[in-house]
């Protein structure tokens, strides 16, 4: 078969380079595409190449618009649209596969080179990672170098093909940089990708024993953090997602309704950081508690502090934030939030009562907090990430029986707890502590620092964060989540961790794709008015920008024009020459243009043909202009004539 | 260019004369003026014509007629692949009435051969030939005759894929100044040979058109047709380019150079341009270089048309 496709005239090799194309920018794909799809493409290509290869004719008009509109059903039924992202590719796809069937001319192979370029287009759409950049950058090398040897005269192989693109690309690559820096960007998205469906893995807006442990499993990336200065410690590091206020003894859930808002009075230093947050098709922000400042007027904050941005987050998105970890609340407790945060279920009867025993016991509200704390640290409960299941009464389970928990079931517990002595309790879910990039200077937040805790109010303070989980495993807060657990818990990179070659390889790695994410991908509008206010120009709105971009194309075409004239400026001094060249130049004005291999005497006998008005002129300045140039005795005063004859001839 | 080559003998304005000639020719060779034109302009190079064709399109006809038009003494060679180098040079044959050997001339001694189907013949049948085009002269026992004056060999092929062919090697085709095709005949001309009369009896009443000192007399005037600085660098950068290309075993060499200047100076002079002109050039170009060039396995220009086309589209004309 290779021999075969080795063998193949000039059209069969530029149809192979073409298909070759078209299957490199479907491959990003694959996994996206319904299996059938991914099937069909191959078998077209398969067949067509055995077409090209045994010299047999193409389908019939007729069987190929019945297999393009069984196609097109096929996706319809499989997606049941034909919009939208999955579906478009799809029919993309397969259109691009079902046009092999027609393909029998340079026009046609054109068609499926930008059928696969609009391939590769929509694989941004996907995803915008670096790892995909080389890729796309091999595939549309690829496809620029078949086009170009599509439409060369001269025949070209492959090889020289490529080198020349690869040139070409490099010499666009400055326009491209000018382009992406200076083109003027609107607010939000240019284009906005619809949501995708796609499962992800993240925080949920409820929390059942056992979630945030399996989470945990998970070293996915949830967010980078850069700080415009010092960090917190990390033992203050806890990045607040949903609020959990109702409890029906097994499930906490947020709370759909409004309770009056408690302002908070911050105290202490000041972090000012940057947070991308990976996709997850949720909708919280997660700060570093608590937070005092955000840039983004699409993010609001609600009365128990959760920060939220109105649109979910379906790309990669980054949010400016100003924090203060030490913090309490004004004012005393409204009596419906009292009543809500203090609410429980009917379950879990041995934990209400041994609530109010403590209680009863201690007292007050610190002293509560502190015997409930000191019973999980000094009794036999154990922190583990494969606690076993639990009943019903989840807590009461937890608390008598099984005693092994992970930090949602210390969180819930001690939430319960809490409420049942009459102590208004919440649960938050979110992260705490992350691992430092040295090579990147930022903190690397995975879905394995996931975390919750409870807070409590206590008159005269407000609401107080207490983590149980650091009473039973202080070196989770302290060191995270590997450092808590013992050696067979299965963690997830254990082993990854182990090697430090490893962990700083996925550490530059991570440093260079954030590099990318931040400087690349998110490069909007407001990195650019920063870059044109470093540049001077401050203020400067999408028309001047407009303008200026405008102004400096024309000036780097100039240039380069200038450049060019100067390198193939005309070099000979032949006055016949010159005067022969500038008649072509007025002749090329006038849609004439001499092919470069055209002799004079072809030139101008089909410029003749197209303009009768100058035969008479045309004829002297071509006797004159061959006697001179190649006749054996040319005259001087033929010469005057001639450029005179040119200067006055009326094109 | 109405004007025409200041001639050095008025009675042989060649312009006129090959126009008459090629008039005639063109009534029973039909519809091949171009081909008329290179073989004629061939001869008037002092070149030997290759005609590179399947069986049946007019090789030898065309041949004929030449022969016939330009009032040359034409013999003809079949070759066969038991053809000996002795069936085209002559033999010595011993004679009783004188008690010596003479030599008994072969067909080679004539004006015009038609050496057909040369490919069919061994190497060492083709080398006689090729080496008596060369010298303008045979050797036999030590005795050198010259060959006829004007003496212009057509040679025939056919396409090197048919079968119990020795294709000529490159130096040989070198020796051929111009290679051309004839071709099938458009629908029109066809119906015209199948209902017109045959093309044998036709040539038999044709007169000659030249006599073999007009002939002679313009020959020497091909050189002396004025070729400019500017010409010869298109000429040059034509050279330039084949050497240079990527698609070509080898590129021209420099008898390959001249027998390009000259071809063209003999299309200057049969179509009265005071001077060689790049369309002139441009005219024998293919003819020239379709032999001598031979395509690199990976070139996607695979006959002999297709490397004239691109040499000529390659090349800018200064």
């Amino acid at each position: 078969m290779m021999a075969a496709l080795s063998r193949l005239p000039r059209f069969g090799q530029q149809l192979l380079w073409a298909i070759s194309g078209l299957l490199l920018a479907l491959t990003p794909h694959v996994a996206d595409l319904h299996i059938w799809i991914v099937l069909l493409v191959l078998v077209a290509v398969v067949v067509r190449m055995t077409i090209e290869v045994r010299q047999w004719r193409l389908p019939p008009k007729l069987v190929r618009i019945a297999i393009a509109v069984a196609a097109m059903l096929g996706v319809l039924v499989s997606y049941r649209t034909l919009n939208g992202l999955e579906a478009g590719t799809a029919l993309l796809a397969l259109m691009g596969a079902m046009k092999l069937f027609e393909t029998q001319n340079r026009r046609d192979l054109t068609v499926l080179v930008f059928v696969a370029y609009m391939l590769v287009f929509a694989g941004f759409l996907y995803n915008q990672s670096l790892l995909r950049l080389p890729w796309m950058l091999v595939t549309a090398w690829v496809l620029t170098a078949t086009l170009m040897r599509l439409h060369q005269t001269a025949p070209m192989s492959m090889r020289e093909a490529l080198g020349l693109t690869g040139k070409m690309v490099l010499q666009a690559l400055p326009l491209a940089v000018l382009l992406f820096l200076f083109f003027p960007r609107l607010p939000g998205q240019f284009w906005s990708v619809p949501p995708r469906g796609a499962a992800t893995t993240g925080i949920d807006d409820e929390m059942s024993p056992g979630d945030i442990s399996e989470l945990s499993q998970s070293s996915a990336i949830a967010f980078r953090v850069r700080f415009e200065g010092e960090m917190p410690p990390p033992n203050e590091r806890y990045w607040r997602g949903p609020v959990l206020h109702q409890f029906d003894g097994r499930t906490w859930r947020r709370l759909q309704q409004f309770l009056p808002r408690q302002p908070l009075i911050p105290s202490g230093p000041t972090y000012r950081y940057d947070i991308s947050i990976e996709p997850n098709n949720q909708s919280w922000v997660f700060g570093l508690d608590a937070v005092t400042a955000w840039s983004d007027r699409r993010v609001s904050q609600r009365f128990d502090s959760e920060l939220v941005t109105s649109h979910r987050i379906s790309t990669l998105r980054t949010f400016s934030l100003e924090s203060r970890t030490q913090y309490r609340s004004d004012g005393p407790l409204a009596t419906t939030a009292r009543t809500v945060e203090t609410r429980l279920s009917q379950h879990n009867p041995r934990s209400k009562a041994l609530a109010q025993e403590i209680y009863a016991r201690t007292g007050n509200t610190r002293g509560f907090i502190d015997a409930v704390l000191r019973k999980f640290r000094d009794e036999q409960y154990y922190y583990t990430l494969e606690p076993p299941r639990l009943e019903t009464d989840s807590v009461d389970d937890f608390l008598f029986n099984t005693r092994q928990g992970f930090c949602e079931h210390f969180a819930s517990a001690f939430t319960t707890l809490a409420r049942a002595a009459g102590i208004p309790a919440r649960v938050v879910a979110g992260y705490q502590g992350g691992e430092f990039n040295p090579m990147g200077g930022y903190l690397i937040v995975r879905q394995s620092d996931a975390h919750a805790w409870s807070e409590v109010w206590i008159d005269g303070e407000g609401w107080v964060r207490v983590d149980p989980t650091a009473a039973v495993a202080p070196e989770r807060v302290q060191r995270g989540m590997a450092a808590a657990l013992g050696e067979n818990e299965p963690v997830p990179d254990r082993l990854l961790n182990e090697f430090d070659a490893l962990v700083k390889l996925r550490l530059a790695w991570d440093a260079a794709n954030t590099f990318w994410n931040d400087q690349i991908v998110e490069f909007g509008e407001q990195q650019q008015r920063s870059l044109l206010d470093d540049l001077g120009f401050e203020n400067a709105d999408w028309e001047a920008l407009g303008t200026a971009l405008v102004i400096s194309l024309i000036g780097f075409f100039a240039v380069l024009t200038s450049w060019l004239a100067w390198q193939y400026r005309s070099r000979q001094r032949d006055p016949v020459a010159q005067a022969y060249d500038q008649l072509c130049r007025r002749l090329a004005g006038r849609q004439l243009p001499r092919a470069a291999y055209e002799g004079p005497n072809d030139y101008l006998a089909r410029v003749t043909a197209a303009r009768p008005d100058l035969r008479d002129g045309l004829a002297e300045i071509r006797a004159l202009y061959l006697s001179l140039r190649y006749g054996p005795t040319p005259l001087d005063s033929q010469l005057s004539r001639l450029k005179f004859l040119v200067s006055q001839l009326k094109v | 260019m109405e004007s025409p080559v200041p001639t050095l003998i008025t009675q042989a304005d060649p312009v006129e004369l090959i126009g008459a000639t090629i008039r005639q020719l063109g009534k029973i060779i039909l519809g091949k003026e171009q081909q008329l034109r290179l073989s004629i302009s061939c001869l008037l190079a002092r070149g030997h014509l290759l005609i590179e064709d399947i069986p049946g399109v007019g090789k030898t006809t065309l041949a004929h007629a030449l022969a016939e038009t330009l009032g040359l003494h034409y013999q003809r060679i079949q070759f066969t692949s038991d053809l000996l180098p002795a069936d085209i040079i002559g033999v010595s044959i011993f004679e009783r009435d004188s008690g010596e050997f003479r030599f008994h001339k072969g067909p080679i001694f004539s004006q015009l051969v038609l050496a057909d189907e040369v490919n069919r013949a061994t190497p060492k049948a083709q080398s006689a030939l090729l080496e008596a085009m060369e010298e303008h002269q045979v050797t036999v026992d030590g005795q050198t005759y010259p060959l006829a004056a004007p003496f212009f060999v057509i040679a025939t092929q056919n396409p090197v894929y048919q079968i119990g062919t020795f294709p000529l090697p490159e130096s040989q085709l070198d020796r051929f100044l111009l290679r051309i095709e004839l071709g099938y005949p458009d629908s029109l001309l066809e119906r015209e040979l199948l209902t017109g009369q045959d093309r044998r009896d036709l040539l038999a009443t044709i007169p000659p058109m030249l006599t073999p000192q007009q002939l002679l007399l313009m020959q020497t005037m091909v050189p002396r047709v004025h070729a400019s600085d500017a010409l010869l660098d298109y000429v040059q950068a034509i050279i330039r380019y084949t050497r240079e290309s990527r698609h070509f075993e080898s590129g021209l060499s420099p008898r390959a150079g001249i027998a390009m200047l000259r071809a063209a100076q003999a299309w200057a002079l049969i179509h009265g341009h005071a001077g060689v002109l790049p369309e002139d050039v441009q005219a024998v170009l293919p003819g020239v270089v379709g032999h001598r060039l031979k395509p690199r396995d990976d070139s996607s220009v695979k006959s002999a048309a297709e490397v004239g086309e691109l040499v000529l589209k390659a090349v800018a004309v200064p």
